[in-house]
């Protein structure tokens, strides 16, 4: 192993690690604020990997412009899904066991649902960018991988200044510290909820297409997918925008470096047994005291 | 009492209804649809000690029905025993595996323990697909019994049934011994339950194992009927526990339904 293959494989880590980051954002903000802990989160990351891919066959539309379309398009199927469904689970009396086991259901569907529509078998999308990469002293960074980062960061930082530097994000940090409180000062939380889930499915959907543009997809990778999610948002603490972003980079850099030395196939393996460890030891994040 | 004495007969009765019911010769989808059914019933009440006296959602289970259907074929395949005779080994292993994920993943609660067991499946199916041993992506075909594709059916038939009622029985006398009072008193408030002098771990780890057992014997037979591949089988089962209530012995079963995916004679999936 050479020093250029360690460093490329650090670059790779750190700009997977963003798009692990930005897929896991809002299932970390809909856990933190609502405790709705939503298993069908990467399903629909899934979900907007096929309508891009559809948009592509159908008129030709590039997967960057169609993340333009998939955004709103996903914030008002969260709004509806969370109107239709979601709030009828929120009236339970354990919030987080409930909307596990309604999203579990939910996630089951969906991949049926796409499996039926587009058949199981692995996809691939190319935009315009495909095959083509910057080469900085003999590293090479795919292009679509960096716009694809760009893109995470800027969900990223949408989520954030979201959450911190508006009026409406105020409201959902107040309902997460204490809902009655929030309540008696005249907040509605089915509607900061309802903003916050349309939120998340809408950067789930970005993230996604994001992803789908590195690497194949296929209807059942959510698996995969949310056992990645619950770990860089459990190593990031539930909640946490910065935490989720770290949590996201590290992921990206043990995958990768890790990769450098075990078979690519043994590589879930040491992820998920690295997450029950982190469970077992650390259930309240790496970054918190 | 009355009607408790016609309860007992009134289930020997359809007990025995279904012990000869393959004698009538239906036809052979049936036979399947039934074995199906047994086996959905069966899941559910081993999900049950863990999933519903104790309140242990675990999505785990499907590990177990893996590792023990794995483990059944390769005894088969490299040593040539009959699969009837490991079945219960199938159970001895899942029950290892039950012990090793119990000893580390029960001292989590809520969300986080059913975070860490859904992570064994995917983990455990890596694993099958990437050894040479297991037959990687292929699975492990059996060979077929030496009789016809009815009697073959009719076997299984009684041998799931024999297995459910026993499973039915043991989840019963749980539910009404000291060990279900624990286990019940571990879903209702698990310091209290400890505080009062209930070994909550020891406990869990118990209900865990049996549970695994119950599973693994299941699968070990499962196993025997379809070639097995590294399939997950999902959390179907777990929804039929959702559909008919926790913590209740009879009212399990009867609701999941066989799709195509699972009478694929080359066991796909």
């Amino acid at each position: 192993m050479t020093l250029t293959s360690l460093v490329q494989s650090f670059v790779y880590g750190l700009l997977t690690g963003g798009l692990y980051a930005s897929l896991g954002i809002g299932f970390s903000l809909t856990w933190g604020s609502a405790k709705l802990l939503n298993i069908a989160h990467p399903t629909f990351s899934i979900l907007a990997c096929y309508i891009a891919y559809w948009l592509q066959i159908m008129i030709g539309m590039d997967p960057f412009n169609a993340i333009l379309l998939i955004t709103p398009l996903f914030f008002l199927l969260g709004i509806i899904l969370y109107v239709s469904l979601i709030r009828l689970v929120c009236r339970a009396k354990d919030v987080t066991f409930t909307s596990m086991i309604f999203t579990v259901g939910l996630a089951v569907f969906l991949e049926n649902l796409i499996s039926f529509m587009w058949s199981p078998s692995p996809k691939v999308m190319v935009s315009q960018y495909t095959g083509a990469s910057f080469i900085i002293a003999n590293i090479h960074i795919p292009i679509n991988l960096l716009l694809s980062f760009f893109i995470s960061l800027a969900l990223i930082a949408t989520t954030y200044f979201f959450i911190y530097k508006t009026f409406l994000g105020k409201a959902v940090r107040a309902t997460w510290q204490n809902p009655d409180a929030a309540a008696l000062y005249g907040i509605n939380k089915n509607f900061v909820t309802m903003i916050m889930f349309g939120l998340a499915i809408a950067t789930g959907g970005a993230a996604g297409v994001c992803f789908a543009l590195i690497s194949s997809f296929y209807p059942a990778l959510h698996n995969t997918w949310i056992i990645y999610l619950f770990i860089v948002v459990i190593m990031g603490g539930v909640g946490s925008v910065y935490g989720t972003l770290a949590g996201g980079m590290l992921l990206g850099l043990f995958n990768s470096i890790v990769g450098l030395f075990i078979p690519n196939s043994w590589l879930p393996f040491i992820v998920y047994v690295a997450l029950i460890i982190l469970l077992w030891v650390r259930p309240e994040g790496l970054f918190k005291a | 009492m009355q009607w408790k004495r016609y309860l007992k007969y009134g289930s020997i009765f359809w007990l025995a209804i279904l012990i000869i019911f393959p004698f009538l010769r239906p036809p052979i989808y049936v036979l399947s649809l039934m074995f199906f059914i047994f086996f959905y019933i069966t899941l559910v009440e081993a999900w049950n000690v863990v999933g519903g006296y104790a309140g242990y959602t675990s999505f785990g289970h499907t590990a177990f029905l893996g590792l023990s259907a794995y483990t059944v074929a390769t005894f088969t395949k490299y040593f040539g025993i009959s699969p009837f005779l490991i079945v219960p080994l199938g159970g001895v292993f899942a029950s290892l595996l039950a012990i090793l994920v119990g000893a580390s993943c029960l001292k989590m609660r809520g969300p986080y323990f059913a975070l860490a067991t859904l992570c064994i499946p995917p983990a455990l199916q890596i694993v099958f697909l990437n050894l040479e041993q297991t037959g990687a992506a292929t699975g492990i075909w059996l060979p077929l019994l030496p009789f016809g594709i009815f009697e073959e059916r009719a076997l299984f038939y009684e041998m799931m049934l024999a297995i459910t009622v026993i499973a039915l029985i043991t989840v019963k006398r749980l539910e009404e011994s000291k060990f279900g009072l624990g286990l019940m008193s571990i879903r209702q408030d698990e310091n209290v339950a400890e505080s009062l002098g209930v070994n909550t771990t020891i406990l869990k780890i118990k209900a865990f194992v049996l549970s695994a057992f119950i599973t693994g014997v299941v699968g070990g037979d499962l196993c025997d009927l379809y070639n097995i591949h590294s399939s997950i089988h999902g959390f179907r089962y777990i929804y039929v526990h959702i559909y008919s209530g926790i913590g209740n012995t009879w009212r399990q079963g009867d609701l999941d339904w066989p799709s195509d995916r699972h009478s694929d004679p080359c066991g796909n999936k």
